[in-house]
């Protein structure tokens, strides 16, 4: 059966019926106001998933500020409240679970909350393209994707995070890979 | 005052018009609808990606402004292609017009791919039935291609195919580790097949003041270097340096005025797209080389008592026929070997497979005619590819991010579209721009033909890939619309009857001999491979041709 097919027969009152609320969160306006206060909690975050090892983490890279630029500027707007209230369910969990805040919570405890923010797409195959095509991305995907973005594309993370070669004059098709080499920073 | 010659365009084969006619000593004038852009002006060229506040992620406002365009540029680029809100046209059916209105065109931005045809493909429209023969054979352009490929610099490995002759090629580009093993895997499994490095003009040996390509891979930036050819980089200086260019941009041409007692074109109508000012141009010999949906626009505007259905289209057919390459159907996978080897540098092309299929007239029983060629590359997963490997946070995840990964090929078929009458373009009776010109309607969609050979594709990209050892390979058709491979070709064909095309050989206007056409729109059929040599080559071709007329007082 074809996908139109079956929207036809569920009807739109049907899949509103499955994602209404979620949908109406999802189209309202943005809420930058609490996105301005939380830059602090974007830093904490990004730190979690690029920590500063011998090499610079996100926090050294600015990569909140990239974040919260990109929100508002990259982010079409059922992804901006995704993401705004994915931030906010985080927070009410941290206080709900661990009673502090995440910027308080131990390395294990931060990674664990942010596994716990993992989507729980419907099981149905079907309604989990549908609620994809309506939604969009998950707060767990947007946010992994504008951190590495925020973290590879800022000087810290390009060239020694990463290893950048601004003008390599020469292509050289097959080298050795030597012990502890990065990863070439553009393509 | 009365030019020698009038060029309208700048792009890829705009500039060569006007740099050869100028080289021949003919005062020209070249038209240019969008503004200056000098060699060197590339503002974007040599900014790191921490220089771009969006980090070249594409904005809302970029798909409010470019909703079109955005699907062919980037933040890097964007500058070079049009606002599609102040250059609109109608969308019969989906089909995306990349543009880029500045002098230099799509030349700045274009793929830089450099193949030529040979008589598989010159001969495939009498062969099989599809459209009307061409007028010219192999041999007719091949010392054009020689001709071009010398100036323009193509960087190749010469194979001896007999369907895609070699050209005076600069030293080849390198394959690296992963498509040398697929190269090898290929010849083994299947000789008539052969993966070889793709032929780009982009410079391993300087030419002239135009330097070695130094790997940045930015090339869509516009090149300081002038690394890669373009417009800005090679015909127009050179047409410059001759004394003889007027070069005039913001210039739209509205239409192309005929003479009804001389029966010749006199000149060009244009509106200065920032005063909004009306001035007519006159010159002895007009080249149209506007861009394919351009041009064939502004014949169809040129209407006059003697040709009331646009100029020169005696035959009905101008604004017919439009074709795009299909870059659609392909297959990616990984390899699990190699693991101790890496490349340096950022090769600004990848590799090709020549059309293997049809080759023998037809002894294969394809349910399809015609062909494709495969073009692709080989690199290790890198930090883009690499962010979906694992939900995973902390140093781990950070070590995984920051080193290379498996290998991987993507590769896709540029396959041939067959000409199709109902494929077309004309102009809305109704509606306008801002310059007060009727917008362009473009109906266009790929036929059976087509589809059919996308799912032959894909099987064959799987099977190549499956026997060089390839794992999680992922065989695709994509969605897309026609103009996304920027490939937009006919609708102002050439022919050998004037019943049913509208140029002859030498790319005149049947009944108009001083008017040239020599853009893509002039293109008879599609083949497969990346056109812009061959339209470089049909218009120095024709300009050599035009001004012999002139000198012997033809024209």
């Amino acid at each position: 059966m074809k996908r139109r097919q079956i929207i036809k027969i569920f009807g739109a009152a049907g899949v509103a019926s499955v994602f209404g609320f979620e949908l109406y969160s999802r189209y309202q306006a943005p809420d930058y106001e609490y996105l301005k206060g939380r830059h602090y909690l974007i830093a904490e975050i990004s730190e979690t998933i690029i920590p500063a090892t011998d090499t610079p983490g996100a926090k050294e890279a600015g990569v909140a500020a990239f974040v919260v630029h990109a929100v508002k500027e990259i982010l079409e707007r059922s992804e901006k409240n995704t993401f705004i209230n994915g931030l906010k369910k985080l927070e009410a969990y941290c206080l709900n679970v661990y009673h502090k805040d995440f910027e308080k919570c131990t390395t294990k405890e931060r990674s664990e909350a942010l596994s716990n923010m993992r989507e729980q797409f419907p099981m149905n195959n079907f309604l989990r393209k549908v609620k994809r095509k309506l939604t969009g991305r998950s707060f767990t995907e947007i946010l992994r994707e504008l951190v590495v973005v925020g973290y590879c594309t800022s000087e810290p993370g390009a060239t020694r995070g990463l290893a950048f070669d601004y003008i390599p004059a020469t292509y050289i098709p097959c080298t050795k890979l030597t012990p502890g080499q990065k990863s070439w920073a553009t393509k | 005052m009365v030019y020698d010659a009038i060029v309208i365009g700048s792009g890829i084969s705009g500039g060569w018009a006007a740099k050869e006619l100028c080289e021949k000593g003919l005062k020209t004038l070249l038209l240019e609808r969008g503004r200056d852009v000098k060699h060197g002006d590339y503002p974007t060229a040599l900014l790191k990606p921490w220089e771009f506040a969006d980090r070249l992620l594409t904005t809302q406002k970029d798909l409010q402004d470019q909703p079109v365009q955005s699907q062919a540029c980037d933040p890097g680029s964007k500058h070079f292609f049009v606002n599609d809100n102040d250059h609109p046209y109608v969308q019969d059916s989906p089909f995306a017009w990349i543009r880029g209105y500045q002098v230099g065109g799509r030349s700045l931005v274009w793929g830089r791919q450099c193949y030529r045809w040979s008589d598989l493909d010159f001969e495939a429209n009498l062969r099989d039935g599809f459209g009307v023969d061409w007028p010219i054979r192999y041999k007719d352009i091949a010392p054009w291609y020689t001709y071009v490929e010398k100036f323009i610099g193509v960087s190749g490995q010469s194979d001896g195919l007999p369907q895609l002759p070699d050209g005076a090629f600069l030293s080849p580009m390198q394959l690296n580790c992963i498509e040398n093993h697929l190269k090898e895997s290929i010849r083994n499994k299947n000789e008539e097949r052969l993966l070889t490095i793709a032929r780009v003009a982009n410079l391993t040996s300087p030419i002239g003041s135009r330097g070695s390509c130094l790997n940045r891979n930015l090339c869509s930036r516009g090149c300081p270097f002038g690394a890669y050819f373009s417009s800005n980089s090679s015909t127009i200086p050179a047409a410059l340096a001759t004394g003889n260019l007027t070069l005039r941009p913001f210039s739209v041409v509205s239409e192309i005025i005929y003479d009804d007692t001389t029966r010749r074109a006199k000149g060009v109508r244009v509106i200065d797209m920032l005063t909004m000012q009306h001035y007519e141009f006159a010159a002895r010999i007009i080249f149209v080389n506007a861009s394919t949906i351009g041009s064939t626009s502004i014949l169809l505007n040129s209407k006059s008592a003697r040709f009331p259905d646009g100029l020169g289209n005696d035959s009905g057919a101008l604004g017919h026929n439009l074709m795009d390459h299909h870059s659609a159907a392909g297959a990616s996978g990984q390899h699990e070997g190699f693991q101790d080897s890496y490349y340096k540098g950022r090769r600004p092309c990848g590799f090709l497979i020549p059309r293997y299929r049809n080759i023998n007239n037809g002894d294969e029983k394809l349910d399809f005619v015609r062909g494709y060629n495969i073009q692709g590359d080989g690199e290790r997963a890198e930090w883009p590819d690499r962010m979906y490997e694992s939900d995973e946070t902390g140093a781990d995840f950070k070590a995984r991010l920051t080193t290379p990964g498996k290998w991987s090929v993507w590769m896709a078929g540029w396959g041939e579209c067959l000409p199709y009458h109902d494929n077309k373009v004309y102009l809305s009776k109704t509606k306008k721009d801002k310059w007060g010109q009727p917008l362009v309607h473009i109906d266009f969609s790929f036929g059976e033909n087509e589809k059919k050979m996308m799912e032959d594709i894909r099987n064959t990209c799987g099977e190549m890939l499956t026997e060089a050892g390839f794992k999680n390979i992922d065989t695709f058709i994509y969605h897309k619309s026609g103009g996304l491979t920027v490939h937009e070709m006919g609708t102002a064909r050439m022919g050998r009857d004037p019943k049913t095309s509208v140029l002859n050989a030498n790319n005149q206007i049947h009944n108009v001999k001083n008017v040239f056409v020599t853009d893509g729109s002039c293109m008879t059929s599609s083949a497969c491979q990346n056109p812009s040599l061959t339209y470089m080559a049909l218009t120095a071709r024709a300009a050599a041709y035009a001004v012999d007329q002139l000198k012997k007082g033809e024209l």
